[in-house]
């Protein structure tokens, strides 16, 4: 079975199982992946009529598998490279004696993978993306790009290297104009310029904000058209910093789908880069996690990954001590820290995190909010 | 409507995003139309014959106060388009841009701030070809010649009518009227006409060699009347001995036979052009010397042709031609031919006046006590009637220059060179952005105060010559350290530092040229100081020797610089900061 075969049925489930937002989203990333005009038009006119008649679920599900039928006879080759888009090499950073300094940082990062950045304020994400992104320089070690065309001057590596910053500059003029205004700096054939760019919008949950002005959007749209804007000029790396910063739970898990969807697309992926401190919303997307601390990169995830297996559990709850404590006790419990906020349970490698659930019920818990971080980098931040 | 511009505007977006993003369609149609209502304001300005009465109407744009509401209308569209402009840019977004496409960018810029401030142009091109489609140039030497030949009989005052205007028949073309009491040398020969006295001398000359002979410099009155310079030749006339003319002349009494003045000069006779007249015989008018001969043998003849019918259609003529351009005057022909037609000597004894009698104008004159018999002479024959003859003067006067005047000639560039410094300025905003641009300002605020206190400092410790290299230089390696800096150093210095050094050498670097050509033509200039009066003619001086044309070179040298130093934009646009 081919990747685009098996991203078809993935689809059909979807559609088949009512989860008509996110096999519409997989859809048009099939469209856009088949780089076929007309099949662009044919997502552009259905996402215009959904929007028109959102409650014509049967009909759009129809109309949708009709498309999908029409991208399964179109042959998608598959990227294949085993080479990284950026190599960097024990890189350093220093702003002079005393003050902030960062690394030494290695990473590798290929074509399709998304590298979370995690660490508190100040660690030095930003630093790293803007080195990354060569808006600074730094001070030793090796950054290595490796693009499908290699550029021929600095000044065209950095029209490859597309970095969104926490804070966006203001849009002015109208937000279509905005974006049309990429595709024909990029050179794009003017004839297939609009289509393109209602295809991003389509693609990027726009459409009916398309007539809007910059000022009447909220934050979660703006960083969508910001994505909109950069993604229309094909990059092949994509660094952003705190992109879900401003943004809602809901908003939040729904950009990083779209952003891991997108950037894992069969004959165009990107590399993407981004920094955020959502631990939990980034590390489900993330092939790989970066913990910056101090300006270090900290190793601990990857060792202690499979070393260290002690259970660690964040819990909320608004109990006192003593009964959490006794309801876990039995359970090989090493420590139970409260820092204020939640508990964080520090099991034996042997107890299983359903065993701790059972007994919290068992002992009539009152439990707002659990979670195993065992593997996560939010035991960093706890602890 | 609305429609339409937006259809334009998607196809520019799609094919042409450098000249949608600058508005460049907009700013040249919205120019063009306001340019096209401009020249039809030029093209109407003079359509009533009046509106010529006044001295220079070429310049009609900048004295109606027209060219306030041209800067008006120039600094709103400027800061409309600005708005529009900054909008998008994609150089600081990092898309991908040639050096051709950074280059287009200034041209643009340029052409948009060129056609949204030049009115000027399309003004005075409509004044322009108002005059040379409405007056024939044929038609307009045939009033001027008609005008002159009339002249004489203007009877405005009694000063060209005196005898020692005349200069027809001989020996008046080559003699000498001395009218000033203490010149006057011997009373034998002298003529007297109420309170005036007149003398008559013949010349002599002495020619000078001005490449070879000093100047004559006089300054008493045995000095030169007046002098005639033909290329390197100048002829300088004395008077010599005095002489008797009583034979020649039928009267001493003002006359129409003693006008020679022409009353308008066409600029189609170049030949007068080789005198220039001495300033200390100032009361005398010895302007235009072979044209008064012309023109006394003129009006002698036609007096003495004494034909009432032909005078009589002249003066006619000329009043036609008042009328034609609606010069002012209260006079027939008739009653023109009365006053002036004396067959016995043409004495003059009427006066007409030059402009229209204010009201109560006879109050202001001053006591009728203090004035000469000759003042009283003219007060007591000076009639109601009047003619605004130097209204006619102005429109000939006007007519011409307008017809000859090449109005792109030397405000071009003024123009030309606004629009660059401008457009160069709004460039290096848009590359490097608004804090090195401050920074840059500051910088050469600095650096030229610290110039200016070295100048002083130097100028007053050493001599002229060296505080003049000395400045030169100073400013010379300042621009050259400036210049090398984003060529050379870009990557070994600080990114807002080169970016100040960017900007400066963009706006700067024709002033750093210039200063070249400065400091080349100052050592010349010191070279040929040392040279004979002789060979100092041939002396080689570089800016000299390029005069106007500096302009045009600088400014094409101009754009070729941002051409190539486009490479070192995109250079350092792409430098990391540190």
């Amino acid at each position: 079975m081919t990747e685009l075969q098996s991203r078809i049925n993935e689809i059909l489930k979807f559609f088949d199982n009512n989860d008509i937002s996110l096999g519409y989203r997989k859809l048009l990333d099939c469209i856009i992946d088949t780089q076929d005009l007309s099949l662009y038009e044919d997502a552009i006119e259905l996402t215009d009529w959904k929007e028109k008649f959102p409650e014509e679920t049967e009909e759009i599900i129809q109309r949708s598998k009709s498309i999908l039928e029409k991208v399964s006879k179109k042959d998608i080759k598959p990227y294949k490279t085993d080479e990284s888009t950026i190599k960097v090499d024990v890189i350093n950073k220093s702003y002079g004696t005393n003050k902030f300094s960062l690394g030494p940082i290695s990473l590798e990062i290929k074509k399709g993978d998304v590298y979370g950045l995690v660490g508190e304020n100040g660690n030095g994400k930003t630093t790293l993306l803007r080195i990354l992104a060569k808006e600074i320089s730094h001070d030793s070690g090796d950054i290595v790009y490796n693009f499908e065309e290699t550029p021929n001057s600095t000044y065209d590596l950095r029209t490859k290297l597309v970095y969104i910053p926490q804070r966006t500059k203001k849009w002015y003029g109208s937000l279509k104009d905005n974006l049309k205004f990429v595709l024909s700096s990029y050179g794009v054939n003017p004839k297939e310029n609009e289509t393109r760019v209602l295809m991003m919008i389509a693609r990027m949950g726009l459409w009916n904000y398309k007539h809007l002005k910059w000022s009447e959007l909220s934050s979660g749209y703006k960083m969508r058209f910001e994505l909109a804007r950069t993604l229309l000029r094909k990059p092949e790396v994509l660094l952003l910093d705190e992109p879900l910063a401003n943004l809602d739970v809901l908003a939040q898990q729904l950009i990083l789908e779209d952003l891991k969807s997108i950037c894992n697309s069969i004959n165009n992926p990107i590399a993407l880069i981004l920094s955020s401190q959502q631990l939990y919303e980034v590390e489900k997307v993330s092939d790989k996690v970066i913990y910056l601390e101090n300006g270090k990169q900290n190793d601990e995830i990857e060792d202690k990954k499979d070393t260290d297996a002690k259970l660690i559990i964040e819990i909320d709850s608004t109990v006192e001590r003593e009964p959490l404590e006794q309801s876990l006790h039995h359970l090989q419990l090493d420590k139970l820290i409260y820092n204020g906020g939640i508990y964080i349970a520090y099991f034996d490698a042997s107890t299983s995190f359903s065993s701790v659930m059972k007994s919290l019920g068992e002992h009539n818990i009152e439990v707002t909010y659990i979670r195993n971080i065992s593997q996560s980098t939010r035991r960093f931040f706890v602890s | 409507m609305k429609k339409h511009i937006s259809k334009i505007n998607k196809y520019l977006l799609e094919h042409y995003p450098t000249i949608w993003n600058t508005r460049l369609v907009w700013m040249l149609s919205i120019s063009i139309i306001i340019h096209l209502l401009f020249f039809i304001g030029g093209l109407l300005s003079l359509v009533n014959p009046a509106s010529l009465h006044n001295r220079r109407a070429i310049d009609l744009f900048f004295d109606s106060g027209l060219y306030n509401f041209g800067i008006l209308i120039s600094i709103i569209m400027l800061v409309v388009w600005l708005i529009f402009l900054f909008k998008n840019n994609s150089f600081k977004s990092f898309y991908p841009n040639t050096r051709l496409q950074i280059f287009q960018h200034f041209v643009i810029y340029f052409v948009i701030i060129f056609f949204s401030t030049s009115f000027y142009f399309s003004f005075t091109l409509g004044i322009k070809l108002y005059i040379d489609s409405s007056y024939e140039t044929e038609t307009i030497q045939e009033e001027i010649t008609l005008a002159n030949n009339t002249a004489l009989f203007f009877s405005h005052g009694i000063d060209q009518y005196k005898i020692g205007n005349r200069k027809h028949p001989r020996p008046f073309d080559s003699i000498f009227c001395e009218t000033r009491s203490a010149y006057i040398k011997d009373d034998s020969l002298t003529f007297k006409f109420l309170s005036d006295t007149y003398q008559f001398y013949s010349l002599r000359t002495e020619i000078i060699n001005n490449e070879k002979d000093n100047y004559y410099y006089g300054n008493s009155t045995e000095d030169y009347v007046y002098r005639k310079t033909n290329d390197s030749l100048t002829t300088y006339f004395f008077k010599d001995s005095i002489i008797d003319i009583r034979k020649h002349i039928e009267t001493v009494a003002p006359s129409y036979y003693n006008h020679s003045k022409t009353f308008y000069n066409s600029n189609k006779d170049i030949y007068h052009e080789d005198y220039l007249y001495t300033t200390d015989y100032g009361l005398f008018d010895f302007d235009d010397n072979d044209k008064r001969l012309i023109r006394s043998r003129i009006n002698n003849e036609l007096l003495k042709r004494n034909n009432p019918n032909e005078i009589k259609a002249m003066l006619s003529d000329f009043l036609q031609i008042l009328n034609l351009y609606k010069v002012e005057h209260n006079i027939s022909a008739d009653e023109w031919f009365q006053l002036i037609y004396k067959p016995d000597n043409f004495e003059i004894n009427s006066f007409i006046r030059s402009s229209k009698p204010l009201p109560y104008e006879r109050d202001f004159i001053y006591d009728a006590s203090e004035r000469t018999e000759l003042e009283k002479f003219v007060a007591k024959n000076t009639t109601d009637y009047y003619m605004e003859t130097s209204s006619l003067y102005n429109a000939f006067d006007n007519i011409e220059e307008i017809k000859s005047k090449n109005i792109f000639e030397d405000i071009i560039h003024f123009y030309c060179w606004f629009a660059f410094i401008l457009a160069s300025l709004i460039f290096i905003f848009r590359i490097t952005g608004l804090r090195p641009f401050i920074f840059s300002v500051i910088v050469v605020t600095v650096l030229m105060t610290i110039t200016a206190l070295l100048a002083t400092v130097v100028f007053q410790a050493t001599n002229d010559d060296f505080g003049i290299y000395f400045i030169e230089y100073f400013i010379l390696i300042i621009g050259t350290i400036i210049l090398a800096i984003p060529i050379f150093y870009a990557e070994h210095v600080k990114k807002g530092i080169v970016a100040v050094c960017l900007n400066i050498s963009i706006v700067g670097f024709l002033l750093y040229v210039l200063l070249i050509i400065g400091i080349i033509s100052t050592h010349q200039a010191n070279y040929c100081d040392t040279l004979s009066i002789e060979e100092r003619v041939d002396c080689f001086i570089l800016i000299e020797s390029l005069g106007i044309y500096t302009s045009y070179i600088l400014f094409v040298l101009g754009f070729i610089f941002l051409f190539f130093y486009s490479r070192i934009i995109k250079n350092w646009k792409a430098l990391p900061e540190q």
